[in-house]
């Protein structure tokens, strides 16, 4: 009840323009191919799943460690949200831990895609003079 | 064999396991080795180990660093406290023992002070620490900045009616508002136990270190004593950076106890319990 009515006292703040809306989290480039990868895998991304998707899609292999502190990293901060599959013979018993992104993390991937395209703007990179 | 999982020995596993989860939660450890296990057969076993040894290290380098700055950062403070308390003491010639009050009793000034910077010291550290490894937006590192703000001012204005009935309320409505929700509760039993594993654990290294000091040489000690024996400066250093240790691993694992119930609800212990 307390969480609703300080909510509902968040969004007349956010109308009456007492308080600015939070702006989404900021991502680094590395966090930014992370969150694309889980996207493209959809149901499918996990920790092996995003690495080979990372190294098809940019020729980068990634270290493991780097990976999972990125992946810990963003699901404390509420962007990617983790679940349990089962335990299979293959990963000796292990269960995968699939991820998905959350409603936060999905802004902030568009915020910061939509900055790019704007840096990119009157730039023909792919084509052009700059090529 | 039955012991072997696609080229990897179960135990070499079970050991990789063990290894992560010193450094994190359980079912986050045991995602990990699954990945690495899947990945063995088209890596090999060496790349299955530098893996591990990359994965520990990266895990291990924020705990690490957050642990040193918050031991430097509880000494600190641990001297400033002191020097406060019984300065003030000294100076405001304050009595030696304090009526409760509405009671009858009196409980020495001495005692309080130790309990005030026993407290404060710990506090310090638990909030550094958290601050460094775990963020300022989480629920415990909030609680341990509410905390160690009102230690403070309590060390610093603890003769002044009117700031004690201010800390009083401040304290009510912090522990009011931490009481309301799961995650809170939580984080109010983390740090708490935490502050309860701190004290003991520096008040019995303290303890330690005086046995050792009287076991090299009956006190009174003067400044060559001390060149004579630097073993109890390295003796003292060394225990009470194990405490510290004890306690910032205290805090972690009551986090992640926590954290892991939260995120994953009881799929992952039930699919841990079943592998």
């Amino acid at each position: 009840v307390l969480r609703g009515k300080v909510e509902l006292g968040r969004r007349i703040a956010y109308i009456v323009g007492i308080v600015k809306p939070k702006p989404p989290a900021a991502l680094g480039e590395f966090e930014q191919l992370v969150l694309l990868a889980i996207l493209r895998l959809g149901d499918e991304a996990y920790g092996v799943s995003i690495r080979s998707e990372i190294a098809t899609c940019t020729s980068r292999e990634v270290a493991p460690g780097a990976l999972y502190t990125t992946l810990d990293r963003l699901e404390d901060k509420g962007i990617v949200r983790s679940r349990f599959g089962d335990a299979s013979l293959q990963r000796g018993g292990r269960p995968r831990r699939y991820f998905s992104l959350t409603r936060k993390g999905h802004s902030a991937l568009v915020s910061a895609l939509e900055a790019y395209q704007r840096m990119m703007d009157g730039l023909d990179l792919l084509g052009g003079a700059h090529a | 064999m039955a012991w072997i999982f696609w080229g990897v020995p179960m135990r070499s596993a079970s050991l990789a396991e063990w290894i992560l989860r010193c450094c994190t939660s359980r079912s986050r450890a045991a995602s990990i080795v699954g990945d690495l296990v899947e990945l063995r057969p088209q890596k090999g076993l060496f790349w299955f180990w530098i893996s591990l040894a990359g994965a520990v290290m990266r895990l291990l380098w924020r705990p690490a660093l957050a642990l040193v700055a918050a031991f430097y950062a509880s000494n600190w403070v641990f001297s400033i406290f002191q020097t406060t308390l019984w300065g003030a003491h000294s100076l405001h010639h304050i009595p030696v023992s304090i009526n409760i009050p509405g009671t009858n009793h009196a409980v020495p000034a001495e005692i309080l002070f130790r309990i005030l910077v026993g407290a404060g010291e710990s506090l310090w550290l638990i909030l550094v620490y958290s601050a460094l490894r775990h963020s300022t937006l989480d629920p415990s590192t909030q609680l341990a900045a509410a905390l160690t703000a009102a230690t403070t001012a309590l060390v610093f204005l603890w003769w002044q009616i009117l700031a004690l009935v201010g800390l009083l309320l401040f304290l009510v409505v912090v522990l009011s508002v931490f009481l309301l929700s799961r995650i809170r509760r939580n984080a109010l039993v983390t740090v708490l136990a935490s502050v309860l594993v701190s004290s003991s654990g520096f008040m019995l290294s303290l303890l330690l270190a005086t046995v050792w000091q009287e076991f090299l040489k009956p006190r009174p000690w003067g400044g060559q004593d001390m060149d004579q024996h630097p073993s109890v400066l390295w003796v003292a250093f060394c225990l009470m950076l194990s405490a510290a240790w004890v306690t910032t691993a205290t805090y972690s694992a009551l986090r992640n106890h926590f954290s892991s119930d939260r995120l994953h609800g009881d799929t992952a212990s039930k699919l841990l319990s079943q592998a």
